[in-house]
């Protein structure tokens, strides 16, 4: 492709501006800021499409109101003239193609023309500028190298760049010995996971041996608890057996009484015997029978009184057997009666002796109580002595302190009256003195003068004396006032003394009635005629008991007897009276039966019936007696005896047999019990019971939690969880595994892809690039070439540079010499024209000819675009006819 | 006679390819595992069946976890409260070793132990017989086929089943062969071991019914047992579902798509126009891409973070019904020039070089030398292949340049 026209309609400070291309190099020219890169953008955008609103590239949206775009126009050697344009206004930016003769297209279209030629590629390959060297200041070597090659051999950096990209990828993803790449922390994670499952995993494995361990358990428990059974069952038995042991023993002693008994009763004999016993009772029924009808036919016809002896001769009889008892009772009765009346008469008199007035109250003081009294009684005693010793000191004392009182009153009338006597007495004779004297009576004069002066003497004297003695009766009776109050202090406290004493008094004084106002020692003296009213009331009482049985015993014989009311008062009458009643009247008749019997006996009748009933007695006593003898008894009338021990003894046999049903299930009746041999196995038993219940119970609870633990396992879903995560994890790492695989094989396949075309292309472009290499360095550097995988350059001088040792310029112009060679190498498909900026602005003038010489060379093949500041160049374009275009 | 015939159960198994799920998800999963035999089973009450057939690998794992066969247990326990019986072989995922299983079967279970052939016979409801004849793995391969072993048709019974896990053809799995097998005479073959449901044959029937549950995108044709009737001359075949589990590869156009915003709003809203049933895993395909979107999807990291992302916020947004397990971006079908010049086919030699075993392996050396990284890798022939096939691919977009419509 190669561009014919620019029609810039609106397009940054361009308005309106034609402009056309040669088809092998055009210069345009104008100085900074003229609008050079303006038409570089131009020429991009109208084939490529304005950039994006939010995109970073500079806005060439123009200042005026014009239309923002225009149309440029290019040959293409399949479609020939295009023409293309793009206004930002219409049609939505896109592009308007036109083919000459042919048909109209859109961007789509475009895109067809130009293929492969893309924005990307134009911008990589097709466009020279200076930014581009900038990267070259800052690579190490190799990197300068590969950076190198790569734009020799695919025209631009991309394959370098991407390689790096893939590098950077792998690394971010793993890294051998990394830590933080996602494929290390995912790893990490793995392994971490991993040790979970297989920690779950073994504990999953103990299941079985849990199982294995639960139905063991369960087994002991089941056989335990089969053994508990038996015991308790046993125990159960044993329980019954000590319960029911005195039964057992009942039972045991039965059997041997039994089978004592046994040796002892035949059947056959007692049956016997009591037939015998029979006819006998027969006979003697007979023999009563003939007796009684006989003597109550005479009885009623003699008088009713013997009727009711005979035909109550029997009672009587028996009446007279318990009279002596009856007696003894009435004697004794009548003895407690007499004793009862004296202690009474006794108790009496003491009471009002002693002056108790309820006696069936408390009176007599028991040992406590008597001890405290006996204590009472000397504290009593000394409060009395000690009152009466205070009352009598207080007697002295007030009697003292009157007589002292009065004493000391008469003092101070003595000293009142009798003071001045000898004084006046003075003075009488002092005036009779002087009067003497003056009268010049020498005698008189000096006799007064002397007695005055003894009577002055004496007053003086007795002043003296008189004042002392007042003195003392005042001190004396100060003494006694204050013995008085300590006395009064002191009864006081006596007062308190006999206060409290008075109240433990009256307390006693009340509960055992005594006389308050006499003292405890009386009490105390009282108190064995108190103890004998005691012991007096206690017999009394017993007494009165005494006769109440006596009278309950009475009572039974009268109720008894009553069967005597008919002809004795045997409710009313006095007891021993009655009894003396009764007897007589039994003498009275038995000697009126006595006499009537003899009387009427003589009758043969009856002796004849009497007598041969008599024989048979005999006969039949006399039949049975070795056999009565074999049992021991005396006369056939004990048969009954030997029934009754017949049929006990059966009742036994009856009994034993109840009893040997109600055992057997309890007891074997083949073996011994003893209580304490019972009783030791009880214990045993009980304590097996107990222990083998806390083995199940505790068992038990363990079996639970193993059943519980078990059950959790069986619904723990944690390692099936835990798979899940792994096979997540999993998943994840294998899908960055293969990740890294890919970039890792992008970077090797950049890698074979440089390293191909360096085999083939290397050749050509070596020599392509050395050539360009020794036109743009002015012959300076003679060569470039390849050795042991570095691309070096040869000076001039022989001297060998790796690329890094070269100077900047020098090393740009390596640079462009790569560039150029690519395109050069490439110009046949002509894709589209190289736009070359001014690179050069520091080249030297010779330098800045010979790039411009390669420029032009090249144009030959690949249309050129170049983009120029430079008036030297200016003038090297005009000079050479290179078309310019002047902005 | 009716039955059931499943296999594959892989009871135990994780699904495979889904990424980092959520706790949330996994415990679905779990519960999707449960549901297709759930599902068999309850089917086989409601049918009324008189036997049902699993063909071996019915557990996944070579240690088979004990909720899995505690549920198991259960399962079957339902089946014998409706007297129906159950025969169960084990395959090469769970060859049998007895210390494995920790529960007793019930007593409904028949288990081929062993892996000697044997044959039980069985009454059923409608008063006639049937023999079954199979056999068990008891270690990983089988090298031998079984069939030679495989006795001819019970004449003293009405109907024969054949019960046989392994694969087609000469291979370790017991070298199962259509000719032998019809020379048994036997009505129905019950084949276990190929994940794909399959009707082999249809006289007599030979039939794999394929894995029960879709645990990898391989098997999202799979999810199905099979129910079978016999009534003298006639017999149905009907496929039942286990499972709706569902794996799909959504394409999205995002050619007018520049940021990533924007990219997952559409995302969002292409996923919640779908309308499956049930558990949906979605591998989403950008289709065409912008420049500024290829770039972002070339950066692994952002197309990670994009995925967990994605994974997160359609699985919510979805009612937990749709879990994205993989994106990926292509261009159009029509291939790119190169900007390079190469052509493709020399491309496609120098990539050649790396089929070969050696290179390949030198190639990614690295991976191996981290010990779990190793352990893990796992590099098929088909898996580098794929991976050969994406290098070209992505080689190729990187410096291609756009050709138009010829």
């Amino acid at each position: 492709m190669r561009i014919k026209e620019l029609d810039i309609i609106g397009f940054g400070k361009i308005v309106n501006q034609q402009m056309s291309f040669s088809d092998e190099i055009t210069l345009i020219y104008g100085p900074n800021e003229a609008g050079k890169s303006t038409i570089y953008h131009f020429i991009r955008e109208i084939l490529f499409g304005f950039p994006r609103k939010k995109s970073s590239a500079a806005d060439y949206q123009p200042k005026s109101n014009a239309l923002y775009g225009g149309s440029l126009i290019f040959s293409h050697p399949q479609y020939g003239e295009v023409t293309v344009t793009r206004i930002k206004s219409e049609n939505g930016g896109k592009a308007l193609v036109k083919v000459a003769d042919g048909p109209e297209g859109d961007d789509e279209f475009l895109q067809k023309i130009l293929a492969p030629l893309t924005r990307e590629l134009f911008d990589d390959v097709y466009s020279l500028e200076q930014s581009q060297l900038n990267d070259l200041q800052i690579l190490g070597e190799d990197r300068l190298q590969s950076l190198l090659l790569s734009i020799g051999l695919t025209g631009s950096k991309k394959l370098v760049t991407e390689q790096l990209r893939f590098q950077k990828n792998m690394q971010e993803i793993f890294k051998p010995r990394g830590r933080n790449p996602l494929l290390n922390q995912l790893l990490r994670q793995y392994d971490e996971l991993k040790n979970k499952i297989v920690e779950k995993e073994q504990l999953e494995a103990t299941y079985q041996q849990q199982i294995i361990a639960s139905q063991e358990l369960h087994q002991t428990i089941q056989e335990t608890q089969q053994q508990l059974d038996g015991e308790r069952e046993k125990l159960a038995k044993i329980n019954k057996q000590l319960k029911q042991l005195p039964e057992w023993e009942n039972y045991q002693k039965l059997k041997d009484t039994i089978r004592v008994t046994n040796k002892e009763l035949d059947e056959q004999d007692v049956k016997v015997l009591q037939e015998a016993y029979q006819r006998f009772n027969l006979l003697l029924e007979r023999e009563r029978e003939i007796h009684e009808e006989q003597l109550r036919y005479y009885g009623d016809v003699e008088s009713p009184k013997f009727a009711f002896f005979l035909n109550n001769e029997l009672r009587f009889q028996e009446f007279l057997s318990e009279k002596s008892e009856m007696e003894e009772l009435n004697q004794e009765k009548i003895v407690i009666e007499r004793l009862q009346g004296s202690r009474k008469a006794d108790m009496e008199s003491l009471r009002e002796h002693l002056g108790i007035p309820a006696i069936d109250k408390n009176f007599y003081p028991m040992n406590a109580e008597a001890e405290e009294m006996l204590a009472l009684a000397q504290k009593e005693t000394s409060i009395i002595n000690h009152r009466k010793l205070y009352n009598d000191r207080s007697e002295q004392l007030k009697h003292d302190k009157e007589q002292a009182g009065k004493k000391q009153i008469s003092r101070r009338e003595q000293r009142s009256l009798g003071n001045f006597l000898p004084l006046l007495a003075g003075v009488v004779f002092l005036a009779l003195g002087i009067v003497g004297l003056v009268m010049k009576t020498a005698v008189v004069g000096i006799f007064g003068l002397v007695s005055a002066v003894t009577m002055f003497g004496y007053y003086g004297y007795f002043f003296l004396e008189r004042r002392k003695n007042y003195d003392e009766g005042a001190l004396q009776l100060k003494t006694i006032d204050r013995e008085i109050s300590d006395l009064e202090h002191k009864m006081n406290l006596l007062a308190k003394d006999a206060e409290g004493l008075e109240q433990k008094k009256a307390r006693l004084s009340e509960r055992f009635q005594f006389n308050n106002e006499h003292t405890i020692e009386t009490w105390l003296n009282e108190l064995n005629l108190r103890h004998r009213l005691f012991d007096l009331t206690e017999q009394y009482t017993s007494g009165t008991e005494k006769m109440i049985e006596l009278q309950g015993e009475m009572d039974v014989y009268r109720q008894k007897n009553l069967w005597l009311s008919e002809w004795f008062k045997v409710e009313e009458e006095d007891f021993g009276q009655l009894l003396i009643q009764v007897s007589n009247y039994i003498y009275e008749m038995q000697e009126k039966k006595q006499a009537y019997v003899l009387e009427n006996s003589g009758k043969l009748q009856i002796v004849e019936t009497l007598q041969s009933i008599k024989d048979k007695k005999k006969q039949l006593s006399e039949e049975y007696q070795p056999l009565l003898n074999h049992y021991g008894l005396h006369d056939i009338q004990s048969v009954p005896t030997l029934v009754g021990e017949y049929q006990s003894f059966k009742k036994m046999v009856s009994e034993a047999q109840l009893t040997e049903q109600k055992l057997e299930d309890i007891f074997d009746l083949e073996k011994v019990y003893k209580h304490s041999q019972l009783t030791e196995q009880q214990e045993q038993l009980a304590s097996q019971v107990e222990t083998h219940q806390g083995e199940i119970e505790q068992a038990q609870e363990k079996y639970e939690s193993m059943k519980f633990s078990i059950q959790k396992m069986a619904s723990d879903g944690l390692l099936n969880d835990l798979y899940q995560k792994e096979a997540g994890l999993k998943d994840e790492i294998n899908q960055l595994q293969s990740e890294w695989i890919v970039q890792k094989l992008l970077n090797s396949l950049a890698q074979d892809v440089q390293d191909f075309l360096g085999t083939q292309q290397f050749p050509a472009l070596l020599s392509t690039c050395a050539s360009f290499f020794k036109e743009l360095t002015v012959n300076a550097y003679e060569d470039c070439f390849f050795e042991d995988g570095y691309l070096l350059v040869r000076h001039q001088s022989g001297q060998v540079f790796q690329v890094k040792e070269l100077s900047t310029g020098t090393r740009d112009q390596l640079y462009m010499a790569m560039r150029l060679s690519f395109v050069f190498l490439n110009s046949e498909e002509h894709l589209a024209p190289l736009m070359i900026d001014d690179s050069w602005l520091h080249y030297d003038i010779k330098r800045k000819h010979s790039l411009f010489k390669v420029l032009k060379r090249l144009g030959e093949s690949v249309q050129i675009v170049c983009f120029s500041s430079d008036t030297e160049l200016a003038d090297y374009a005009s000079k050479e006819a290179i078309e310019t275009l002047s902005l | 006679m009716k039955f059931i015939h499943g296999a594959d159960m892989h009871l135990d198994q994780s699904f495979e390819g889904l990424g980092k799920i959520p706790e949330e998800l996994s415990k679905a999963l779990r519960k999707q595992n449960q549901q297709a035999l759930e599902t068999m089973v309850t089917r086989g009450i409601e049918e009324e069946i008189d036997f049902l057939l699993l063909v071996g690998d019915t557990f996944h794992q070579p240690q088979v976890t004990i909720q899995t066969q505690s549920f198991f247990i259960e399962q079957m326990e339902r089946l014998k409260a409706h007297d129906i019986l159950v025969i169960l072989s084990f395959g090469n995922h769970d060859f049998f070793q007895p210390k494995k299983y920790w529960f007793e079967f019930p007593d409904n279970v028949i288990v081929f132990e062993d892996e000697q052939v044997s044959t039980l016979k069985i009454n059923c409801r409608d008063g006639l017989t049937t023999a079954v004849t199979g056999f068990s793995y008891t270690e990983r391969w089988l090298e031998d086929s079984k069939l030679e072993e495989f006795p001819y048709r019970n004449g003293q019974v009405d109907y024969h089943i054949g019960f046989y896990h392994g694969q087609i053809g000469s291979n370790r799995y017991g070298s199962f062969s259509l000719d032998a097998a019809k020379f048994k005479g036997y009505d129905y073959w019950a084949l276990g071991h190929i994940h794909q449901p399959q009707v082999i044959q249809y006289n007599p029937l030979i039939i794999y019914p394929g894995s029960t549950l879709k645990h990898t995108q391989k098997e999202k044709n799979s999810g199905y047992f099979v129910l079978a009737e016999f009534d003298g001359a006639k017999t149905d075949i009907t496929w039942e579902t286990a499972n709706d589990v569902a794996w799909l590869e959504v394409q999205i156009e995002v050619s007018q798509i520049y940021t990533m915003q924007e990219l997952i709003s559409r995302c969002e809203q292409t996923m919640a126009e779908m309308d499956e049933e049930g558990l949906t895993f979605v591998k989403l395909v950008l289709v065409d891409g912008s420049e500024q979107l290829n770039d972002i999807m070339q950066n692994i990291q952002n197309r990670q973070e994009l995925l967990h992302l994605l994974q997160q916020d359609i699985y919510q947004k979805t009612n937990k019904k749709n879990w994205i397990f993989d994106i990926k971006s292509v261009q159009g079908e029509e291939k790119p020039d190169m900007t390079l010049h190469l052509d493709e086919d020399l491309l496609k030699q120098l990539l050649s070089n790396y089929e070969a075993d050696g290179v390949f392996q030198e190639a990614i050396n690295d991976l191996y030398r981290q010990s779990t990284s190793a352990q893990l890798l796992s590099v098929t022939e088909e898996h580098r292949e794929e991976l050969l096939q994406r290098v070209m691919t992505e080689f190729q977009q990187l410096f291609a340049a756009k050709r138009g419509d010829q």
